[in-house]
C-alpha cells in the first residue's frame, strides 16, 4: 500500500543554473527576454518572450503599479456631493471603489505571477539553447517546436485552454472572494458610498469563537452538513449500483426501456421537480391528501414543517434525484468490464457470487471512487435540493439567519444575497472549504484509484 | 432711425427674456440620454407616459429615453451590482432605501421638493425620507387588507375580528386565514398595540420592543388565532385555492390577488379594512399594517441629473398616478387621488387601500430588517406547532427580540 | 445447464421479481413528471390545487405560452438556451476529455499537484465570486450577452475530469502501446483510438453539460441583468413563480417546464444506444 519508492529529482532552480552555468547570452536574457533564442537563431521563440516582456513592462506602468497600491489601502477618497452653481444641484464626486479596487489588484497579482512563470520560461529556454549549441546538435526551429507540442508535449497543449478558462473563470475570483473574508465588506461598508477595509482575520474569531448568536449557528449547521452528505452520498450510490445491477441483469429484456423511465427523471430541470416535491409535501398537499383520504392518517405528517421529518424527507426526495445518475455511470462501467475477465474467471471454475465480488464490485469501485469523493463534496455544497425543497427551514429562533435544514452554503447564500454579510459570508466559505479540503485530500490519497492507477492499465 | 428701433427691441426682448426666467428652458440638455428601469408589465404603460411626457414638456421633445426590463423589487440588487451602468430612474421599493442611500447610489430630490412633500401621503413621504432629505419620488403604495365573502358575512360583522370569528359557518369553511408566520402580516397586530420596530422612525436598529407587556397580550392573541380550527395558516396560493373552492370566508392579503378573488367570489367579492381585534385585557386595537411604497429614484451616476430629476418627478406625478391606477391598478400616494372616492370607486380594493394606509406604519428601511424575518417566522411557526404556549410566551418573545436585533461580532 | 426443476423455478421467480421491482420503481420515478405533464394541461389557473387529477384540461397553456410573447418571450428563450447549451456543450466536452486524457495516459512533473489542486477548487461554493465574474466579463467587455454565458457555463469545466479521467483509467494502456509502436504521435493516438472508444464517457460528459444552462438561474440573472431578450428559459420560468404573476402563470409555467425537458429527453433517448454497445471488450486479446 505504501508510497512507490521513486527517488524524486529536485528541478534546479532556474535562475541559480542561469547565474552558473549560463554564458553571456543566457545572462542577458535575464534582464531582455528571448535574446538567447534570437542569437541562435530561433527567432520567432525569441521574439515572442520579448514582445510578453514589452507588454508586460507596460500594463505595468500604465495600470499595475496603481493596482496594487490600491488593493494595499482598498480606496482613500468617500464618494462626495459638491454643489454645482451652474446646474443648481448637487453633482456626484466619485470616490474610490473599495469593491474593484480589489479585484483589479487580484487582476494586477495574477498578471505578475504569469510574467515570472514566463521569464523562468525563458530562462530554461536560454539554457537548453545554449547546452544544445555546445554539444552541437541540432537546435530546433519553430516547426520542431509545433511538432513537440503534439507529441511529447501533448499535455502542454491539451492543457492549455482548459487552464486558462480555469484561471480566468474560477481561480481569479476564487483568490478575491478569500480576499474578501479579510475585509470588513458587508451592508454597512457597500461601495460605492462606502469604502470598506482589511481588517484580517476578525472575521474568522467572530464565527468560530466569540460564543454569540453566530457562532451557535455555525457548529450545528455544520454537523447537519456533513451528516446529509454522508447519507445522501452513501444512499444514492449504493440504490444507483443496485439500480444498475438490477437492470443489466441478463434476463432483464428491454434494457434501453427501464433505463429510459429513470434517466427522464433527469431530463425534467432539478428546480422544477423539486418545486413539485414541494408542493406534493405541504401540510395541504396531494401526498397529506392522498394518505388522509386513504385513511392511513389523520393528521397531516409535517414532511417538511417539523426538523426531523424535514431532515429525512430531504434525504429521500434527493433519491429520487441522484440515483439516475449513479445508475447511469454505473451502467456504463459495467458493460466496460472486459469480458475477457469473466471468461477467465469461468474458465477456472467460478460461480456468479465469487464473479460479482471478485471482478464486478472491485472493478466498479475503483472506477467509480472518484466519483464518489466528488459526490461528497458537492453534496456539502448541495445547493438547490435544500433551498428549492424546504428553502433551508424550518426557521428557528436558535439560528443567526438559518433554518434546521439549511447546508452552510444555503446559509452562505442568506447572507450573501439578504443580509449582505458579505465579509462574513466569504469566512464561512473558506471554512467550509478548509473542511472539503482536508476531507478528500486524506481520503483520496489512501484509495487505490490514487496509489494504482498502473494496476489496471 | 431702424436700427436705433431695432436695437431697442432688441434689448427689449432680451430684458423681458431674462427677467421671465425663459432661461429655465436652456437648463436642460437639448441630447439627453436617459434609460428608465420599469418591469415587463409597465413597459406599455410606460412608452404612452414617455409620449405624453415629451408632449407636456417640449424642452424634452428631443431626448432618447428608453426603457429597460427590471421590477422595483431586483432594482436595488442591480443597480448595487453596477450602478455605472444601471438606469438613470428606476422604480424600487420604499424598503430598499436605508441600503441605497448608504451606499451612496441615489439623488436626493432637490428640485421641487416641498411640491412634492405637500402633494403625497405623509407616510410616503416618510418613507422616502432619511434624515429630513428626500431621496425618492413616491409613486404608489403597497400594504394588505381584508377579503371577505359577502354570503357569509355582512358588512357590520367585518368591523371586529372576534365578531367573525364567532359565527358559526359550517365544519369545512374556515373563518379567517392569514399568512402567520410570515412577519410581514403579523407584525400588524403588534403595531397597533403601540410597539415599534427600530424606534419611532424605524432608523435604530437597536429598539424593539415586541416583547413588552402589550407585545406579550398581542403574542397571546396570535397563538390563539394560530391553534384556532376555525383559522388556518394561508398564504397566496393557498387562500386563493380556498375561496375558488368555497372553503374560505375572509382573508389578510393585498391588491395583487384583486382580481384572482374578484373572479372566485363574483357578486360576493368584499374588501374592507382590518378588523378590530380585542386583546385579553379587553383593549379593541386596530392592527396597523405595514406599508412600503415604490418610489421612483434617480441614479446618483447619471450624466443627466437635471434631465432625470425632470422625468422622474414626471414619472410620480398625479397625471402619472391615475394612467397607473386605471391602467395597473396601483394604489396611488398622490392626496388629490386618494381622497377622490369617484375615481376610486372603480376598484374597491385600490380604495380601501388607500384608507387602510392612512394609519399604517412604514416598513424600515434600514439593513437591520433583513434580520427580521426570519425570527418572526419562526415565532409563527413555533405558535402553530404548539412549541409557544401561554407560559412561555414573553420567554420565547424574548427570543425572538435578541434574533431581530442581533449583528454579526456581537 | 440448468438441470434441476427448482433451481429453473428459482430463477424464473428471480426474473418476475425483478420485473415487479423495476415497474414500481419506474413508476415512483415518474409521478412527479406525471404531475408536471398533467398541470401543464390543467384548465384551472393557480398555483395550487386540493386534488391531484386537474378537472379540465386544455392545450391553451402551450399556445399562450408560445404565442403570447407580450410578457414572456419564451420563445425566444428557448432559442437562447439551446444556443448556450449547445455551444458551452462543444466547449465543455472538449475541455474535461482534453484534461482527463492528459491526466490519465500521460505522466509529467506536476500532475498530482495539478488534480489535488483542481479538486480543492471544485468546493468552493460558485455563486460568492458571482460578482468578480461579472466584472471580468465587464472587463473583456461582452456582459449582458450569450457569448458571456457560454463562457461561465464551459470556462471552469476543465475541472470536472474525475469522473472521466476514471473511465480512461481502464482503457487498457497496451492500445496506446500499440499505436505508438506503428510510429503515431500522442495527437493522433488520442483522436483516432482513444476518443472512438470513449463513447459511454462523451454521452454523459456531453449529457450533463448540456443540462446546466437549462438549470441555472444564478449566473444567468447576475450576468444578464436588464437585458430582458437574453435571458435565458431557466430565469424567464422563474420570473413566472414572482408573486403577481404565479396564480395566473402557473399552468402556463409547467408547459414551459414540459417543453424544455423535450430537447433534454431527446438528447438522453437517442444517446441511449451508445450505452448498449459493449465497448473494448474484446478488442486486446490475452
Amino acid at each position: 500500500m505504501g508510497k512507490t519508492g521513486k527517488k524524486r529529482v529536485l528541478p534546479e532552480s532556474a535562475v541559480a543554473g542561469v547565474v552558473s552555468k549560463g554564458d553571456i547570452w543566457a545572462k542577458l536574457s535575464l534582464v531582455i527576454m528571448g535574446i538567447a533564442n534570437l542569437r541562435r537563431k530561433q527567432i520567432v521563440k525569441g521574439c515572442v518572450f520579448l514582445f510578453l516582456e514589452v507588454s508586460f513592462l507596460l500594463y505595468m506602468a500604465k495600470s499595475g503599479i496603481e493596482a496594487l497600491k490600491g488593493m494595499i489601502t482598498l480606496g482613500t477618497q468617500t464618494q462626495g456631493w459638491v454643489f454645482d452653481e451652474e446646474l443648481g444641484i448637487d453633482v456626484l464626486a466619485e470616490g474610490d471603489n473599495s469593491m474593484l479596487l480589489l479585484l483589479w489588484g487580484v487582476l494586477c497579482l495574477f498578471v505578475i505571477v504569469a510574467f515570472v512563470m514566463t521569464w523562468r520560461a525563458n530562462l530554461k529556454s536560454a539554457l537548453e539553447v545554449q547546452e544544445l549549441e555546445a554539444k552541437g546538435k541540432h537546435i530546433p526551429g519553430f516547426i520542431d517546436d509545433v511538432k513537440t507540442y503534439l507529441d511529447a508535449k501533448f499535455h502542454r497543449t491539451m492543457l492549455a485552454l482548459p487552464m486558462l478558462g480555469v484561471l480566468a473563470f474560477t481561480v481569479m475570483p476564487l483568490v478575491y472572494m478569500i480576499l474578501v473574508a479579510f475585509t470588513n465588506y458587508d451592508n454597512t461598508h457597500q461601495p460605492p458610498g462606502n469604502l470598506f477595509t482589511w481588517i484580517g482575520l476578525d472575521n474568522f474569531g467572530t464565527i468560530l469563537g466569540s460564543g454569540g448568536l453566530i457562532s451557535q449557528t455555525f457548529w450545528p449547521v455544520l454537523g447537519w452538513t456533513i451528516t446529509w452528505a454522508v447519507f445522501a452520498t452513501l444512499l444514492n450510490y449504493i440504490g444507483g449500483i443496485l439500480l444498475a445491477l438490477l437492470i443489466n441483469r441478463k434476463s432483464v429484456k428491454f434494457k434501453p426501456f427501464w433505463r429510459t423511465m429513470f434517466v427522464m427523471s433527469i431530463a425534467i430541470p432539478s428546480f422544477v421537480s423539486l418545486l413539485v416535491m414541494k408542493t406534493m409535501l405541504q401540510p395541504d398537499g396531494a401526498v397529506n391528501v392522498l394518505l388522509k383520504s386513504m385513511g392511513w392518517i389523520k393528521e397531516s405528517i409535517p414532511f417538511l414543517t417539523d426538523a426531523t421529518m424535514a431532515k429525512i424527507t430531504i434525504i429521500v426526495v434527493n433519491l429520487w434525484i441522484g440515483i439516475p445518475y449513479t445508475m447511469l455511470i454505473t451502467s456504463g462501467i459495467l458493460m466496460n468490464i472486459p469480458e475477457s475477465l469473466y471468461e477467465a474467471a469461468r474458465v477456472d471454475g467460478a460461480n456468479a457470487s465469487v464473479m460479482f465480488r471478485k471482478i464486478t464490485m472491485p472493478y466498479v469501485i475503483f472506477v467509480t471512487t472518484p466519483y464518489l469523493i466528488t459526490q461528497f463534496i458537492g453534496n456539502i455544497n448541495n445547493f438547490n435540493v435544500i433551498y428549492l425543497l424546504s428553502g433551508g427551514g424550518p426557521s428557528t429562533l436558535d439560528y443567526y439567519q438559518a433554518g434546521k435544514t439549511d447546508l452552510l452554503v444555503t446559509w452562505l447564500y442568506k447572507l450573501t444575497v439578504s443580509s449582505k454579510d458579505y465579509s462574513y459570508a466569504s469566512t464561512i466559505g473558506i471554512l467550509v472549504f478548509v473542511i472539503s479540503a482536508v476531507f478528500s485530500l486524506l481520503t483520496y490519497r489512501r484509495t487505490s484509484a490514487y496509489n494504482n492507477e498502473e494496476a489496471f492499465q | 432711425m431702424r436700427n436705433k428701433m431695432r436695437a431697442a427691441m432688441f434689448a427689449a426682448v432680451m430684458a423681458a427674456a431674462m427677467t421671465t426666467g425663459c432661461v429655465s428652458a436652456a437648463e436642460y440638455a437639448s441630447d439627453a440620454e436617459i434609460k428608465v428601469w420599469g418591469s415587463q408589465e409597465d413597459q406599455e404603460m410606460l412608452q404612452t407616459i414617455i409620449e405624453n411626457f415629451k408632449e407636456d414638456h417640449p424642452e424634452a421633445a428631443d431626448w432618447t429615453i428608453n426603457t429597460a426590463v427590471v421590477s422595483s423589487a431586483d432594482a436595488k440588487t442591480e443597480v448595487l451590482k453596477d450602478p455605472s451602468v444601471a438606469a438613470d430612474v428606476f422604480e424600487f421599493a420604499s424598503d430598499q432605501l436605508a441600503e441605497l442611500q448608504a451606499a451612496g447610489v441615489l439623488y436626493r430630490v432637490t428640485k421641487n421638493k416641498e411640491e412634492i412633500m405637500a402633494n403625497n401621503l405623509p407616510n410616503s413621504v416618510d418613507a422616502a425620507t432619511i434624515d429630513g432629505e428626500m431621496y425618492g419620488y413616491p409613486n404608489t403604495s403597497n400594504s394588505f387588507f381584508m377579503y371577505y365573502d359577502k354570503s357569509k358575512y355582512t358588512e357590520d360583522e367585518v368591523k371586529n375580528l372576534d365578531t367573525m370569528l364567532a359565527k358559526d359557518l359550517g365544519d369545512d369553511v374556515a373563518n379567517f386565514s392569514m399568512d402567520l408566520d410570515n412577519g410581514w402580516y403579523t407584525s400588524s397586530f403588534f403595531f397597533g398595540a403601540g410597539c415599534t420596530l427600530f424606534g419611532e422612525d424605524g432608523s435604530d436598529p437597536t429598539q424593539c420592543d415586541f416583547n413588552s407587556e402589550s407585545g406579550v397580550l398581542v403574542g397571546d392573541y396570535l397563538l390563539g388565532l394560530a391553534t384556532n380550527p376555525k383559522v388556518k395558516n394561508h398564504d397566496d396560493a393557498l387562500l386563493l385555492a380556498a375561496f375558488k373552492d368555497g372553503t374560505l370566508a375572509a382573508t389578510l392579503t393585498g391588491t395583487w390577488n384583486a382580481s384572482a378573488i374578484q373572479e372566485s367570489l363574483g357578486e360576493n367579492f368584499g374588501v374592507t379594512t382590518v378588523p378590530t381585534v380585542t386583546l385579553e385585557d379587553g383593549t379593541e386595537m386596530s392592527p396597523s399594517t405595514i406599508v412600503n411604497f415604490n418610489l421612483y429614484g434617480v441614479n446618483a451616476q447619471t450624466k443627466y441629473p437635471l434631465e432625470s430629476m425632470l422625468f422622474a418627478e414626471y414619472l410620480s406625478s398625479e397625471k402619472c398616478q391615475k394612467i397607473r391606477f386605471e391602467v395597473r391598478n396601483s394604489s396611488p400616494t398622490n392626496l388629490n387621488l386618494v381622497n377622490d372616492t369617484e375615481l376610486l370607486a372603480s376598484s374597491p380594493a385600490v380604495a380601501v387601500l388607500s384608507e387602510q394606509v392612512k394609519t399604517s406604519t412604514v416598513q424600515p428601511s434600514i439593513p437591520q430588517i433583513a434580520n427580521f424575518w426570519s425570527p418572526m417566522e419562526a415565532f409563527g411557526q413555533d405558535c402553530i406547532a404548539k412549541a409557544v404556549t401561554k407560559d412561555n410566551m414573553q420567554e420565547k418573545l424574548d427570543t425572538m427580540v435578541t434574533g431581530i436585533l442581533s449583528r454579526i461580532g456581537e | 445447464m440448468f438441470n434441476s426443476g427448482s433451481m429453473s423455478r428459482n430463477k424464473k421467480m428471480k426474473d418476475v421479481a425483478s420485473y415487479i421491482a423495476l415497474s414500481v420503481l419506474s413508476f415512483i420515478w415518474m409521478i412527479p413528471i406525471m404531475w408536471v405533464v398533467m398541470t401543464s394541461f390543467r384548465e384551472e389557473s393557480g398555483s395550487y390545487t386540493s386534488y391531484f387529477f386537474p378537472k379540465g384540461y386544455t392545450i391553451d397553456n402551450y399556445v399562450k405560452l408560445l404565442t403570447d410573447n407580450t410578457q414572456f418571450h419564451f420563445t425566444r428563450w428557448f432559442t437562447n438556451t439551446l444556443f448556450v447549451a449547445v455551444c458551452s456543450c462543444v466547449i465543455s466536452t472538449f475541455f474535461v476529455l482534453a484534461v482527463s486524457y492528459v491526466m490519465s495516459r500521460m505522466r509529467f512533473r506536476m500532475r498530482k499537484s495539478l488534480m489535488n489542486i483542481a479538486m480543492i477548487l471544485g468546493m468552493f461554493p460558485g455563486f460568492m465570486s458571482m460578482i468578480a465574474i461579472y466584472y471580468i466579463l465587464k472587463g473583456i467587455g461582452i456582459t449582458q450577452s450569450l457569448a458571456a454565458l457560454i463562457m461561465v457555463y464551459s470556462g471552469g469545466a476543465g475541472l470536472g475530469f474525475f469522473i472521466a479521467k476514471g473511465f480512461f483509467d481502464t482503457l487498457p494502456r497496451a492500445l496506446d502501446e500499440a499505436a505508438y509502436l506503428d510510429g503515431a504521435t500522442r495527437m493522433q493516438t488520442f483522436f483516432k483510438i482513444t476518443v472512438p472508444l470513449s463513447k459511454p464517457i462523451i454521452v454523459y460528459t456531453v449529457l450533463t453539460s448540456f443540462l446546466s444552462p437549462w438549470m441555472d438561474f444564478i449566473f444567468a440573472s447576475v450576468i444578464m441583468g436588464d437585458n430582458y431578450d437574453n435571458y435565458t428559459v431557466a430565469l424567464g420560468l422563474f420570473k413566472m413563480l414572482e408573486r403577481e404573476f404565479i396564480n395566473d402563470y402557473y399552468t402556463q409555467f409547467a408547459a414551459g417546464c414540459v417543453l424544455i425537458s423535450i430537447p433534454i429527453a431527446a438528447l438522453f433517448i437517442s444517446m441511449q444506444k451508445y450505452y448498449v454497445e459493449g465497448v473494448s471488450g474484446g478488442a486486446v486479446k490475452g
